[in-house]
């Protein structure tokens, strides 16, 4: 059955968003988009979703816990474009709006293996003094105006950012005929340091 | 003819005296490496940290390469800058690091140093901000010419790449 050249490869991805931790942030859900290249097909499995609204618990080490699944298989013919996961995560303040809290965004591992993803979020910085403090007197702070901005490098120059949390992603990735396709075999996790703590 | 495939984010950067910080950076590689697809160089987001905590990019990096030879291997060079509030830039670190020559997924750390002035210089600096730059900023990745250069150090910035490389066992290439 196995064949010595294959024509496309294959990448299935499982995992979940398992949870954030955002400072001031009670009360909030998480919308996901996986984006990907041009020679890159889904085959099964819906790339964008919205979580629940969660609300932190207390105690210490409150976090917001999504636990939300993800699962994807892509096919394609060229790794250009591989996919990454942008999470956009909203606030529902005290009269029901959805206040932008952050945007992440993380490469899909492209080594078969468990992962699990620290990303940074970050959210824009409005462009004058004035819209900051309109904003701030709306409670309604700048947002991009294209969701898929974080995952792309265009236009970062004139971008100003506040940083601020981070969420947690686990990742499972398999992939298929990649090394029939003629890409080498990879090691898997390399370096766990940058899970959970730190960078 | 081979084909390598860099795909990561620049994370973010730590350690910089200064808070609110950016990013230019690019890939050379040598002439037997050409560019197929993706941007290879550009420029990333100012990030205005809270107190305390390191600056985050997350910029994508996703290039395509063809090499006819090895020589010249892929590698990453950053100038980190930062943004005062009137929206001055003042250069605060120069660095490189090579692509790993292996396929996988790597978490590097780039240091960076940035070149000092004279005494008077560093004086007018800390005063009237604006450090000495390179004139030449192929330096920070070529080994030629540092001699007498005085520098101190800068922090450090965090990249997460996955190298990918294709038809390299067709060719005969050892790569692990």
């Amino acid at each position: 059955m196995a064949a010595d050249s294959a024509t496309f490869f294959m990448v299935m991805a499982t995992g979940q968003l398992e949870c954030a931790d955002i400072p001031d942030c009670n009360n909030a859900y998480c919308k996901f988009m996986l984006v990907h290249g041009d020679d890159w097909h889904v085959l099964d499995g819906v790339e964008d979703g919205i979580t629940q609204i969660t609300r932190k618990s207390s105690g210490p080490n409150a976090q917001l816990v999504w636990n939300f699944p993800i699962d994807v298989t892509y096919k394609s013919t060229n790794a250009f474009g591989w996919p990454q996961l942008i999470l956009s995560i909203f606030e529902v303040d005290a009269l029901g709006r959805d206040v932008i809290k952050g945007y992440g965004c993380v490469h899909l591992p492209t080594a078969a293996g468990r992962y699990v993803r620290k990303v940074r979020l970050f959210r824009p910085l409005s462009s004058s003094l004035m819209q900051q403090f309109t904003s701030w007197i709306a409670g309604m702070p700048a947002e991009f105006s294209d969701p898929k901005f974080p995952a792309s490098g265009e236009g970062r120059e004139v971008t100003r950012v506040r940083s601020t949390g981070t969420a947690l992603v686990q990742l499972n990735i398999i992939t298929k005929d990649m090394a029939t396709f003629g890409y080498s075999e990879e090691a898997g996790p390399a370096d766990q340091r940058n899970e959970r703590s730190g960078f | 003819m081979a084909e390598v495939h860099i795909i990561g984010q620049i994370l973010g950067a730590e350690g910089f005296k200064d808070r609110n910080v950016f990013c230019k950076w690019g890939i050379v590689a040598g002439s037997n490496w050409d560019l197929l697809e993706g941007t290879d160089q550009g420029q990333t987001q100012v990030d205005h940290p809270p107190e305390g905590e390191d600056a985050v990019w997350s910029h994508p990096i996703d290039v395509h390469y063809a090499c006819r030879g090895l020589s010249g291997w892929p590698k990453l060079y950053f100038q980190v800058w930062h943004q005062d509030i009137h929206g001055r830039n003042d250069i605060c670190g120069y660095g490189f690091c090579h692509v790993p020559t292996e396929a996988g997924c790597f978490d590097l750390d780039c240091v960076t140093w940035l070149p000092e002035g004279s005494v008077l210089e560093r004086i007018s600096a800390f005063f009237i901000g604006g450090g000495p730059r390179l004139k030449v900023e192929e330096t920070v990745y070529n080994s030629g010419d540092r001699f007498r250069l005085r520098t101190r150090a800068g922090g450090t910035v965090h990249i997460q790449i996955s190298v990918l490389l294709k038809d390299f066992a067709r060719h005969n290439i050892r790569y692990r």
